[in-house]
C-alpha cells in the first residue's frame, strides 16, 4: 500500500482528483495527512454547513455576497467579509459569526437558529473550526504495466472498503442473497428484464458453486446487454421533449446498443459521440447533436455525462454553490460553436463565427440571455484546465473529446464509474450522481478513487467494471435489513430496493406474459419486446413508457414513482387480466401446485412457498374453470409490489 | 423505541398501521371493508375549503397581466394596453376582458417577491413555501391539504394534479397527487376487466401477499405501492368516477370553459403547443364537486422570452375564458365561498425587454423576475375586489406590502382553514400535538407548514 496525497500519486494527477473535498487541490497537501479526529468532534462540512445551508447560504453565497462574506466554506469563512474574518478559530467570543447569531442579528427577517443549532456553531468555533478531514486515499499497488485486474480480486477489494467502514459504524451486514433475488436482480441489473421461467429454473436447479459467476458472465455475452444499456445511456443524452416525453432516437440506440456489445472502451465512445459528423443515417452518433442543438445544451449534458457536474447554474452567472464560474460553463461551449446541426445531420462550420470574434480558435460571446458577463468574448478553455492553442478554423471538438477522455480530465473516470455504481446500487458514492461538488463529497473516496483506477487502466472497459461489481459481496447481498442496519441508507449494508424503469417493467411484463415464445427476431433491438410491442401494436412501448415513467425527472432509483392512474392501468389492463401466453400455457395443466410453480417462476423468479401454496390454492378450487384461476394469480403476482420492485 | 434506529421503526410501523387502518383489516378485508364505506359522502363535516391552483408553469409576465404600467417608461410598459375593470380604479389588461369584469371576485396581489428566479427552485418555492434542501422534502401545498383534509371515506383521491412534480415530501406517500397528463383522458382504465366478486378475491388476495412481502422488506418503495394500489381500488369502488368524465357536461357548458381550443402556432417553442386548459378548469370544478378538496391545473407557457405580446394575446384569452367561466360556474353552484382559487406562476417578468433573435418585433420578450410579481386569488370567502402592494411605476420594485412565499403560504392556509402554524414531525410525517410543538423529544424532527416570520394577508379576512 502505497498512500496518495495531493503530491503523491501512483497513476497521475487524476487520482488526486478523487479524495473527496480536496479535489483540484484546493487544500494544501498536509490536511490530506490529518489523522482522524474523534467522531464525536464537531466539523464544518458535516455539522456546521447544513445549519448555514438553511439559515444564511440565500445572502451569503457566492453569488453576491452580502458584506462580501461569503459562507459556503471553510476557508471562506476564515477569510471573512467586508468587516475581516468572520471566524477566530477557538475564540466564538472574538468571531463576529458567533456575535451575530447569538445577539439574534443574524439571519435577519428569517427564522433564528434554534439553540441546538447556535451551539453547534459554537461547539465548532470553540474547538478550533475544524474542517473535515479528508480520507487518506490509499490504493493498492498494480504492477508495472498491469492493465485491468483480476475481477475477483477486484471485487475483494470493494468488499474490503465497505466492509471496514461498516466495522467501523458498527453496522452490521445483512447475509447474502438467496439464489432467487440474486438471479432477478442481476437480469434486471444487465439485461434490463427478469428471467423467463426456463432461465429461472435452470439457474436455481443448477448445483454448480460457480453458478453466480458463469450467469453474470453470460448475461454480459448477451447482446440483450447492449440493448438494455444502449437504452440507458440513451435516455442520458436524448432530453425529453418541451412536453416532458420521451422521443426515441432508434439509430442512435441501435448505435450505443451495438457499441456496448462489442465492449468498445468508453473514451473511443465518447470521442465518437462528441467528434460526431455527417448524416444521422450514417453516423447515428450525430445523434448527440440533433438532440442537444445548442453550444449551451451541448455543455450541459457534456458535464453531466462525461463530468458528473451540473454547471446549468453557471451558464448565466457563476454557480452560487460551487467553484464554477460563468467562464468555466462558456469555456466549454467555445469548443461547440462550430457545431451546425439540424433534424438529420451534424456539420463542423468554421466560417460562420470567425468575423464576430476577437480572438481566433475557439471562442464564444456569452449570450444577451445571461444575467451576467452578457456580450464578453470567452476562450474555448478546458474544464478547470488548459487553454489550449487551436487552429483558428477548428476543427474544434476533436481537441475536447481527447481531453474530455484523457488522464488530465480528472473528472472523466470518476463520473462514469459513479453512474454505473448507482446503476447497479441504486446511489451514487456521490450522490447525486451528477453533482460532484466540494460540499458532496464521495460517501467512500477510496472505493471511488479504486474503481475510477481500475476503469482507467483496464482501458475504460465497461463489462469489465460491470463484473467487478456484480462479483461483490456487497451486490450479492440480501436488501432485507437485520437487526441495526435497518437505518442504514449509505454504508451498503444491504441491497437497495430499486424501482423497475418504465422501459424494464414493459420488457418484464412481456416475459412475465411468455412472449418469448413468439420467436427471437435476432437483429431486432430487443427481441423480447419488440414481440412484445408487435402483439399491442404501433408504438406501444413507446406510449407505455411515457405514461409510466416518473414524472419528476429528479427522482432516484429507489423512489416508486407510479400514481393512481398507472396503477389502474397494470389493474384493469386487458392483458394483465388475461395473463398472456404463460396462462394459455396452463390451460390444461390440472396440478395446482405445477400451475402455481409456473406463474411463479415466470414472474417473480422464484417457487412458492408453501405458505402460498396453502393460500391460493383454495382460491384456485373456487374459480369455474382452471385458466380463470391462473389468470386471477398472475393478476396478483404482476400486481405485486415484489414484482415492481428489484430487490 | 429503544435502539438507536427507534426512527425509521416507527415510521415504518406507522405506514403500516396507517395502510393497514385504512384499508379496514380488521373488518372484512381489503375490498369489502371499503365497499362497505365508499357510499358515504365524501367531505360531509370537513372544516377545510377546497382549493384550486391555477399554476402558470414559466412565470406570468404582471406586466402583461395584472400588474400594468401605462405611465412607465416603455419597456415596462410594453405593446399593451390597460382596460377599466368592475371595480373602479382597478385595471387589468386588454386581453382579459372577462376577468375585468369579475374584478369584484379578485384579490390582486401585486407585491410577491422572493429570491430564486429560475424553474428548479422557484415552482418549488411557491408551490411548498420553502426552497428545496438536500435533507427536507417539503410537501406540495396539495399534499398538506391532502393531510390536513384526511378523510378514509372520501373515496376518491385528495390531490390531482392535471400535471405537476412536487410531491408529498416528508409526508405519508398517500398525500401524494394523482396527476392527471391529459384532463380528456385517464378514465379508459377505470372499469374492472372482470366482475366485482372476482375482483374482490383477487384483491384480498394481493393484500396477503402485499402484507407478507412488506414484512420482510419495509422499503420505502415497497410502502408507496401499497398506498397507491389503496387510492386505486378505493378509487375503483367509488360510485363517484364519473366525476373525470367531462362528457358528461352540455356543451354550452364545455364550450364556455374554452375547451377544444386549437393549439397556438407560431409563437415560438415556449409560447406554442397545446394546452387543454379549459378541460382542466371543468375537471377541477367536478372534482371539487364531488369533494376532492384539492386540485391543480397547469398552463406551462408563460416562459416568454420572446413572443411576449401575441403570446399574451392568446394565453391572455385562454385564462381569461376559463378562470372566469370557472369562478362563474363555482358561484352559480354555491361552492365559490368554500373553494379557493389561486392563479400564480413562480415568478414574474423583467420591466426590461429582452432581445430573443435578430428580427426585432414579434421575438421582445422579458426575462426572469422575482422583484415584484403578482398572483391572483378568487373565492374562498375572502374580501375580494381589491388589490394588495404596489410597485413602482417602472415595476422594478415592490413600493408597498411586500408579500414573501412565507407570507403568501399563510395566507393560503389560513384561506383554507389551516393551521399553518402547525408543526409536523418530518421524520414520520404526522402531525405534533400543539403541546409538545418545537420539542425535540423522541428524535422527532419538528417542521412548521409555513416557514417561520409569515405574516398572512389580513386585508383579505
Amino acid at each position: 500500500m502505497k498512500p496518495i496525497c495531493a503530491a503523491v500519486s501512483s497513476t497521475g494527477a487524476w487520482a488526486v482528483a478523487a479524495v473527496g473535498i480536496v479535489f483540484l487541490a484546493a487544500v494544501p497537501a498536509s490536511r490530506a495527512a490529518d489523522p482522524t479526529p474523534p467522531a464525536a468532534s464537531v466539523t464544518f462540512e458535516q455539522d456546521v454547513l447544513p445549519i448555514l445551508r438553511t439559515h444564511c447560504l440565500n445572502c451569503h453565497n457566492g453569488l453576491k455576497p452580502k458584506a462580501d462574506l461569503d459562507l459556503r466554506t471553510r476557508d471562506a469563512i476564515l477569510k471573512g467579509g467586508k468587516h475581516g474574518p468572520s471566524v477566530v478559530p477557538g475564540k466564538p467570543a472574538e468571531s463576529p459569526l458567533w456575535d451575530e447569531i447569538a445577539s439574534g442579528n443574524m439571519p435577519r427577517g428569517k427564522a433564528a437558529l434554534t439553540d441546538p443549532e447556535k451551539q453547534t456553531i459554537r461547539a465548532w468555533i470553540a474547538g478550533g473550526a475544524a474542517g473535515r478531514p479528508a480520507e487518506v486515499v490509499r490504493l493498492p499497488e498494480r504492477s508495472p504495466g498491469q492493465q485491468g485486474r483480476d475481477p475477483v480480486a477486484m471485487a475483494a477489494l470493494i468488499d474490503r472498503e465497505i466492509d471496514q467502514r461498516l466495522a467501523r459504524a458498527k453496522v452490521p451486514a445483512s447475509p447474502p442473497a438467496d439464489d432467487s433475488a440474486f438471479l432477478r436482480r442481476v437480469y434486471l441489473d444487465i439485461v434490463g428484464r427478469i428471467p423467463t421461467a426456463e432461465q429461472a429454473a435452470a439457474f436455481l436447479d443448477d448445483e454448480n458453486p460457480d453458478k453466480r459467476r458463469k450467469l453474470i458472465d453470460d448475461l454480459l455475452a448477451s447482446p440483450e446487454y447492449g440493448t438494455h444499456f444502449g437504452t440507458v445511456w440513451h435516455n442520458l443524452i436524448v432530453p425529453l421533449d418541451e412536453n416532458k416525453r420521451r422521443i426515441y432516437q432508434p439509430p442512435l440506440m441501435q448505435w450505443l446498443a451495438d457499441d456496448c456489445n462489442r465492449n468498445e472502451p468508453w473514451d473511443k465512445t465518447v470521442k465518437g459521440l462528441l467528434t460526431a459528423e455527417g448524416a444521422i443515417a450514417k453516423n447515428p452518433a450525430a445523434v448527440f447533436f440533433t438532440t442537444n442543438p445548442e453550444p449551451n445544451q451541448l455543455t450541459i449534458t457534456a458535464s453531466r455525462l462525461f463530468h458528473g457536474l451540473k454547471l446549468d447554474c453557471a451558464e448565466c452567472h457563476d454557480h452560487p454553490f460551487t467553484r464554477w464560474k460563468q467562464q468555466d460553463f462558456w469555456g466549454m461551449a467555445a469548443f461547440f460553436t462550430q457545431v451546425k446541426a439540424n433534424r438529420e445531420a451534424v456539420t463542423e462550420a468554421p466560417a460562420n463565427r470567425a468575423k464576430e470574434l476577437k480572438t481566433p480558435g475557439a471562442a464564444i460571446v456569452i449570450p444577451a440571455t445571461a444575467f451576467t458577463g452578457a456580450g464578453s468574448e470567452i476562450r474555448g478553455r478546458f474544464l478547470g484546465g488548459a487553454q489550449p492553442v487551436l487552429e483558428d478554423k477548428g476543427p474544434l471538438r476533436p481537441a475536447l473529446a481527447a481531453w474530455i477522455t484523457s488522464e488530465q480530465n480528472p473528472f472523466f473516470a470518476r463520473a462514469t464509474v459513479n453512474r454505473l455504481w448507482s446503476h447497479f446500487f441504486g446511489r451514487g458514492l456521490v450522490h447525486p450522481v451528477d453533482d460532484f461538488h466540494e460540499d458532496n463529497p464521495p460517501s467512500h473516496a477510496t472505493l471511488l478513487a479504486l474503481l475510477a483506477d481500475e476503469f482507467a487502466s483496464s482501458g475504460f472497459d465497461r463489462k469489465h467494471l460491470i463484473r467487478c461489481l456484480c462479483l461483490t459481496k456487497v451486490y450479492q447481498r440480501s436488501s432485507r435489513p437485520v437487526a441495526g442496519n435497518e437505518a442504514d441508507a449509505l454504508l451498503l449494508s444491504r441491497m437497495a430496493v430499486k424501482v423497475m424503469s418504465a422501459e424494464v417493467l414493459f420488457d418484464s411484463l412481456g416475459v412475465a406474459l411468455g412472449f418469448e415464445n413468439l420467436g427471437t427476431p435476432p437483429k431486432a433491438l430487443n427481441s423480447l419486446p419488440v414481440a412484445f410491442q408487435r402483439s399491442l401494436g404501433g408504438n406501444a412501448r413507446t406510449q407505455f413508457v411515457n405514461f409510466f415513467k416518473d414524472p419528476n425527472e429528479q427522482a432516484e432509483a429507489m423512489d416508486y414513482g407510479h400514481g393512481i392512474l398507472q396503477v389502474l392501468r397494470l389493474v384493469n389492463g386487458p392483458q394483465f387480466n388475461n395473463g398472456g401466453l404463460t396462462v394459455n400455457s396452463l390451460a390444461k395443466v390440472e396440478n395446482p401446485s405445477r400451475a402455481l410453480e409456473a406463474l411463479f417462476l415466470s414472474t417473480l423468479a422464484r417457487r412458492p412457498t408453501a405458505a402460498e401454496v396453502q393460500r391460493l390454492s383454495p382460491y384456485l378450487a373456487r374459480q369455474k374453470n382452471l385458466r380463470d384461476g391462473y389468470a386471477g394469480v398472475f393478476w396478483i403476482l404482476i400486481n405485486s409490489s415484489e414484482f415492481l420492485v428489484n430487490h | 423505541m429503544t435502539s438507536s434506529h427507534g426512527n425509521s421503526i416507527s415510521r415504518r410501523d406507522w405506514l403500516r398501521l396507517s395502510v393497514a387502518g385504512a384499508l379496514g383489516l380488521s373488518g372484512s378485508g381489503w375490498f369489502g371493508g371499503l365497499a362497505n364505506r365508499a357510499s358515504g359522502a365524501a367531505g360531509q363535516g370537513r372544516k377545510i375549503k377546497s382549493c384550486i391552483l391555477l399554476w402558470m408553469g414559466g412565470g406570468p409576465s404582471q406586466l402583461e397581466t395584472f400588474d400594468m404600467k401605462p405611465d412607465g417608461p416603455e419597456e415596462s410598459r410594453g405593446e399593451l394596453k390597460p382596460i377599466a375593470t368592475s371595480v373602479p380604479g382597478i385595471q387589468i389588461c386588454e386581453h382579459l376582458p372577462k376577468l375585468a369584469q369579475q374584478t369584484g371576485d379578485l384579490a390582486i396581489l401585486r407585491s410577491m417577491s422572493h429570491n430564486f428566479p429560475d424553474h428548479d427552485r422557484g415552482p418549488i418555492l411557491m408551490q411548498t413555501g420553502f426552497i428545496r434542501r438536500p435533507n427536507l422534502a417539503h410537501p406540495h401545498m396539495g399534499a398538506v391539504v391532502s393531510a390536513e383534509a384526511d378523510d378514509p371515506e372520501r373515496g376518491l383521491p385528495a390531490f390531482v394534479s392535471v400535471g405537476t412534480v412536487p410531491g408529498p415530501g416528508f409526508l405519508s406517500p398517500r398525500h401524494g397527487p394523482m396527476i392527471m397528463g391529459d384532463p380528456t383522458k385517464g378514465t379508459e382504465d377505470f372499469k374492472l376487466a372482470t366482475d366485482t366478486q372476482k375482483f374482490g378475491q383477487r384483491v384480498e388476495l394481493l393484500q396477503a401477499q402485499e402484507e407478507e412481502f412488506h414484512k420482510h422488506l419495509p422499503a420505502q418503495a415497497v410502502a408507496a405501492h401499497r398506498s397507491a394500489y389503496l387510492q386505486a381500488t378505493r378509487l375503483l369502488n367509488s360510485n363517484k368516477l364519473k366525476a373525470f368524465d367531462l362528457a358528461e357536461e352540455p356543451v354550452k357548458v364545455r364550450e364556455a370553459y374554452g375547451c377544444n381550443r386549437p393549439a397556438p402556432k407560431g409563437l415560438g417553442k415556449r409560447g406554442s403547443g397545446e394546452v387543454k386548459f379549459g378541460e382542466g378548469c371543468l375537471l377541477a370544478r367536478r372534482l371539487v364537486e364531488a369533494g376532492v378538496p384539492f386540485v391543480e391545473v397547469c398552463h406551462n407557457r408563460w416562459d416568454n422570452h420572446d413572443y411576449i405580446f401575441p403570446s399574451i394575446q392568446y394565453h391572455g384569452a385562454v385564462i381569461d375564458d376559463s378562470m372566469s367561466a370557472l369562478i362563474v360556474d363555482l358561484k352559480e353552484r354555491g361552492l365559490l365561498d368554500s373553494t379557493l382559487i389561486i392563479w400564480m406562476g413562480e415568478m414574474g417578468r423583467t420591466p426590461k425587454f429582452q432581445r430573443g433573435g435578430t428580427n426585432g418585433g414579434p421575438t421582445v420578450g422579458r426575462d426572469h423576475f422575482t422583484a415584484a410579481y403578482t398572483a391572483v386569488l378568487a373565492g374562498g370567502g375572502l374580501k375580494t375586489g381589491q388589490v394588495i402592494g404596489r410597485t413602482s411605476k417602472d415595476g422594478s420594485a415592490v413600493e408597498d406590502r411586500p408579500i414573501s412565499p412565507p407570507d403568501f403560504m399563510a395566507t393560503v392556509y389560513k384561506a383554507l382553514g389551516i393551521d399553518f402554524t402547525k408543526e409536523y414531525n418530518a421524520r414520520d410525517g404526522k402531525p405534533i400535538e400543539a403541546a409538545r410543538q418545537g420539542s425535540q423529544a423522541n428524535g422527532a424532527q419538528p417542521v412548521r407548514l409555513v416557514e417561520k416570520g409569515e405574516k398572512p394577508v389580513e386585508e383579505l379576512f
